[in-house]
């Protein structure tokens, strides 16, 4: 058609114009491109024309440089040049392409050569020191005019190489213009194209419109036409179909008035509003009509059916089914009915339901006896006794779950069976007698027997029997209830058997015992109680215990008993009981009250245990108590008065022997000091070893003196810095021992408990005794430190001295005892006596170790170890 | 032993020996020159008070040290220590107590007292002698008395 030839031109068209306008871009940059790279070339010779006139002007700058001081460094320019002008030159020469260029070159190069050669020559004179010669030909001006031509020959070239750069930017200028109006107009062809072909495409789509428009409603008035046709066809139809249905409805009112007085009547609309009903109807649900009329059934739910009961009860008949049932309703004052209903579906012209006609009979009396006998028949099954009906001939009728249970034998197996099945062969005569009694109408209850299990074992039961009768009162059968007590009689057997072990164990044990209720009423003593008192059992019950109490004590029992009943406490005490022999024996008596859940008391037991010998015991220790304290006292006085007597006498003995042995030693000296001369050597040591023992004895007196101290002094306890105590120590013995080398080492000593002044005594005497021992040594190594040693700390003083032979380690501490002799070394033996005893006041220990020769170590603690 | 001077040192020591071996430690140290002797308490407290046989003498030319023995008869030295104590004429005068005792009962009893110095003497005769110069010393030419009269 004419409008797809057109657009096809059209399309060929806008391609077509595209193609040119790439076309000509093209082109455009490739004449572009070429300019530019023209350009860079003339760029590049215009640099190396440039290039060479520089380093011409250098080499000679270099030169001068060189004729001036004859330095070589100034020619590198000039030597650079030399070896590279030739070459430069050639270069220029293949890049030019103009010959007015290339002519300039050609005249350039001599001009160079020869101006090489006179740069060469003056450098030569200089190098041969021919200043003068180098002056004169400066002078001459050869260099300079050759460098003047050779300028000029390039400047010409520069300047025709620019020109004809000049010359091709211009044509570039105006390349490029053009291409600017071609790329315009193009694209303007091109808009216009666009446009008419979007113009006739428009009016194409619209003529296509109209068309169809047209057509369709040409149709739809087609179909009008038609179904007002239908329409008339269709009443005259309905027209006679009204006469018929006049017709039926009257037939139908008509049997309705005869069903309403029969039954409950509803009619509801297809959605189940109650559209009519019937006074009967009204009547049982107790509304009246107007409330009942456009309500649907949900005004009389009891609530007692399931959803899904009435969801069954419509899908049956929105399906156009009758359904049967029974259900029950809510009256309006809130109680119940049961109606056995019919619901019919009325269908419409459609098939489909449009009224529901519900037909009911009230059957509540009947369905109340239905549940009360569910009710009945639900005890019987769920019951876990055995409930039996047989007939008056012992013929099993009915037999429940617990029969089952019990028996061991299913209901179909018994039913209908004989009853004797039950009864072991030794009892049968049993039934008979219980038929008899209940065919009299008389009940046999709670009556113990044994019957037999399905499996043959028998059974311990409790039977009870009563006479089932018919509405007329005769006894027409039996009812049996069956409870198996095997349980109760093994708990019975239990209990007995308890009782009897309990009763062996109390009758053997050693005390007395007895049990009360829980009044105080004694019913029961064991065998103990009858053996030790004699009595019998009539003359002790209850409270015949009384008459073997001693009158005396009776009245605060009679207190205490009755309080310990009333109050439900636990009753101790201890009484005398006669004994069958008439004599007392003390009993410690204790009731304990046995108490139920509720914490009231129901029995009292209670013992009597015979304490004489630990009575008499008691009172034995505490004699011995008394008379062991007094005897204590009485030594503790006489300890102190010994004490004391001790103290006076030591003290009268030290003081008052000091006297006549200072004068001793006194006079000793002044015999020797004013008579010595006279004396022959022999009557000077007399008088020396006179002085000496005098001085010993005082040493010994004092000594002597300060060890009964001891015994006397308070220990006044406190916190003892020890180390800096054994420095003061060492300070104050240190003195006479100057003579010797003495090394002592004290290591870190913690600080220690106890009484200073005494403390510092111990440490003075060991230390002394360390000094003095150790005096044979040419070095004396003291060693003073502590160790912690069964949870105590344990100081030491060891030396290197001569030591002592363990065996005799026993003498050690005795007072006066001595392990050395005087003459090696002096001493009193008190020393160590009274470390002893100082350390022992203190609760601690000494101890020692050594060997003969090998140096003894001296430990004490000053205090009790903690720890084995 | 007396000497027409002014007594510079009260001796009270009722032991004949230990009398001696005194005054032979004093003679030795060059202090014998000024010392009053007295036996017991009673001579001592005569010799203070300017009573009895040293009625003549006065209280203020006291002396410059009393070495007294707690162990005296008739009067005994705690006894005499508190007399002088106790009057101002006599309270300034340094009183030493040599004695045997080391008894701490009689020591605190005497300082309670007001005693100057307790000296034990010592057994050895060196050392005794050696501190009875010491003390002769000491009391006699070191220690500065108030001014009397």
């Amino acid at each position: 058609m004419k409008t797809a030839h057109k657009v096809s031109v059209l399309i060929a068209s806008a391609a077509l114009l595209l193609a040119l306008g790439v076309a000509v871009t093209f082109w455009a940059f490739i004449r572009i491109e070429r300019a530019a790279a023209a350009r860079e070339e003339v760029f590049g010779i215009l640099n190396r024309a440039d290039d060479l006139l520089s380093a011409l002007k250098d080499a000679e700058t270099g030169q001068r440089g060189f004729l001036l001081t004859g330095d070589e460094a100034f020619l590198e320019p000039y030597l650079s040049v030399r070896d590279n002008v030739t070459g430069h030159l050639r270069e220029l020469r293949q890049l030019t392409r103009i010959e007015a260029a290339q002519n300039h070159l050609a005249t350039v190069a001599p001009l160079i050569d020869a101006k090489l050669v006179e740069l060469a020559g003056l450098v030569a004179l200089r190098r041969q020191n021919d200043l003068a010669a180098v002056t004169a030909r400066v002078g001459g001006g050869e260099g300079k005019r050759l460098m003047d031509a050779i300028r000029a020959e390039m400047k010409a070239f520069t300047q025709i190489e620019g020109a004809a750069l000049a010359e091709r930017e211009a044509q570039f200028q105006s390349d490029l213009s053009r291409l600017f109006v071609v790329i315009v107009v193009a694209s303007v062809v091109a808009v216009l194209f666009a446009l008419g072909f979007a113009y006739s495409v428009q009016r194409e789509m619209q003529r296509r419109l109209g068309e169809v428009v047209h057509r369709e409603t040409e149709r739809l008035l087609g179909l009008q036409q038609e179904s007002n046709r239908l329409l008339g066809e269709a009443n005259a139809r309905l027209q006679e179909r009204e006469r018929a249905l006049t017709t039926s409805l009257k037939e139908n009112g008509d049997l309705k008035t005869a069903l309403d007085e029969h039954a409950i009547v509803a009619i509801t609309d297809a959605k189940g509003r109650i559209t009519s009903v019937n006074d009967k109807f009204c009547a049982i649900s107790q509304y009246t009509r107007a409330e009942l009329l456009g309500q649907d059934h949900r005004l009389i739910n009891s609530g007692h059916h399931a959803k899904e009961f009435f969801a069954g009860l419509w899908s049956t008949i929105t399906a156009g089914r009758v359904w049967h049932g029974e259900i029950k309703n809510r009256a309006k004052d809130g109680s119940f009915y049961w109606v056995d209903t019919t619901l019919v579906p009325f269908l419409g012209a459609d098939g489909q339901p449009a009224q529901y006609v519900a037909i009911r009979a009230d059957i509540t009396a009947r369905k109340n006896h239905e549940a009360a006998a569910a009710r009945l028949a639900a005890i019987v099954t769920s019951s876990d006794d055995a409930i039996i009906g047989k007939t008056l001939q012992g013929v099993v009728t009915s037999w429940n779950p617990g029969a089952e249970k019990t028996f061991g034998y299913l209901a179909r197996e018994m039913e209908g069976q004989s009853i004797t099945r039950l009864i072991p062969p030794d009892r049968q005569a049993e039934e008979t007698d219980i038929l008899d009694r209940i065919g009299r109408g008389e009940s046999v209850r709670h009556f113990d027997t044994v019957r037999l299990h399905q499996d043959g074992h028998a059974i311990d039961v409790s039977v009870t029997v009563s006479p089932i009768r018919d509405a007329a009162g005769r006894v027409m059968g039996a009812s049996k209830v069956v409870r198996d007590i095997s349980e109760r009689i093994r708990a019975e057997a239990a209990v007995r058997e308890g009782e009897e072990r309990f009763q062996n164990m109390a009758n053997s044990m050693s005390q007395l015992a007895w049990i009360a209720r829980a009044d105080g009423f004694i019913f029961w003593y064991n065998r103990r109680w009858y053996e030790y008192t004699g009595k019998t059992p009539a003359e002790m019950e209850g409270w015949g215990w009384q008459s073997v109490q001693d009158p005396r004590i009776l009245p605060e029992v009679m207190v205490k008993w009755p309080a310990a009943i009333a109050a439900g406490t636990r009753f101790e005490m201890e009484f005398p009981l006669r004994g069958a022999d008439g004599s007392f024996r003390m009993f410690l008596t204790r009731g304990e009250p046995l108490k139920d859940s509720t914490g009231r008391v129901v029995q009292w037991f209670g013992t009597n245990t015979d304490v004489t010998a630990l009575k008499q015991a008691e009172a034995d220790v505490r004699l011995l108590n008394a008379e062991l304290e007094q005897r204590v006292a009485e030594r503790t006085a006489e300890l102190l008065a010994a004490n004391k007597e001790l103290e006076s006498f030591s003290y009268t003995v030290s003081h008052d022997l000091r006297g006549p042995v200072r004068a001793i030693d006194g006079f000793s000296h002044a015999a020797m000091e004013d008579f010595g001369t006279l004396l022959p050597d022999e009557g000077r040591r007399y008088l020396r070893i006179i002085r000496e023992s005098a001085l010993r004895m005082g040493a010994l007196i004092d000594d002597l003196l300060a060890f009964a101290q001891l015994g006397r002094q308070d220990l006044t306890k406190q916190a003892i810095d020890t180390a800096d105590l054994v420095r003061t120590v060492l300070e104050e013995l240190g003195s006479p021992w100057t003579e010797r080398e003495v090394a002592v080492r004290v290591d870190a000593l913690p600080v220690s408990f106890g009484d200073p002044a005494l403390v510092k005594q111990v440490w003075i005497n060991l230390l002394s005794n360390a000094l003095k021992y150790t005096g044979k040594r040419a070095r004396a190594e003291i060693e003073i430190g502590s160790t912690r040693r069964g949870g105590v700390d344990t100081f030491f003083v060891r030396d290197n001295g001569s030591g002592f032979d363990l065996r005799y380690a026993g003498k050690l501490f005795g007072v006066f005892q001595r392990l050395h002799r005087d003459q090696d070394f002096e001493g009193t033996g008190v020393g160590l006596a009274i470390v002893h005893r100082i350390v022992l006041r203190h609760g601690g220990r000494v101890w020692a170790d050594a060997a003969v020769d090998r140096g003894a170590t001296f430990f004490f603690t000053l205090e009790k170890d903690t720890q084995p | 032993m007396n000497s027409t001077a002014a007594p510079e040192l009260l001796l009270v020591e009722d032991n004949d020996l230990d009398l001696e071996l005194t005054l032979r430690a004093l003679r030795q140290a060059k202090l014998a020159n000024h010392i009053q002797v007295a036996r017991d308490g009673v001579e001592a407290l005569e010799f203070l008070f300017c009573e009895g046989p040293h009625a003549g003498r006065r209280i203020a030319d006291a002396p410059k040290v009393i070495l007294l023995d707690l162990k005296l008869p008739r009067v005994d030295g705690l006894e005499v220590l508190k007399r002088i104590k106790a009057d101002p004429r006599t309270s300034t005068i340094p009183v030493v107590m040599l004695t045997s005792s080391k008894e701490q009962r009689d020591v605190l009893t005497s300082y309670q007292t007001g005693v100057n110095a307790y000296i034990v003497k010592p057994v050895s005769f060196e050392r005794f002698s050696t501190a009875v110069r010491d003390l002769g010393l000491f009391w006699l030419l070191l220690n500065e008395r108030p001014a009397t009269g």
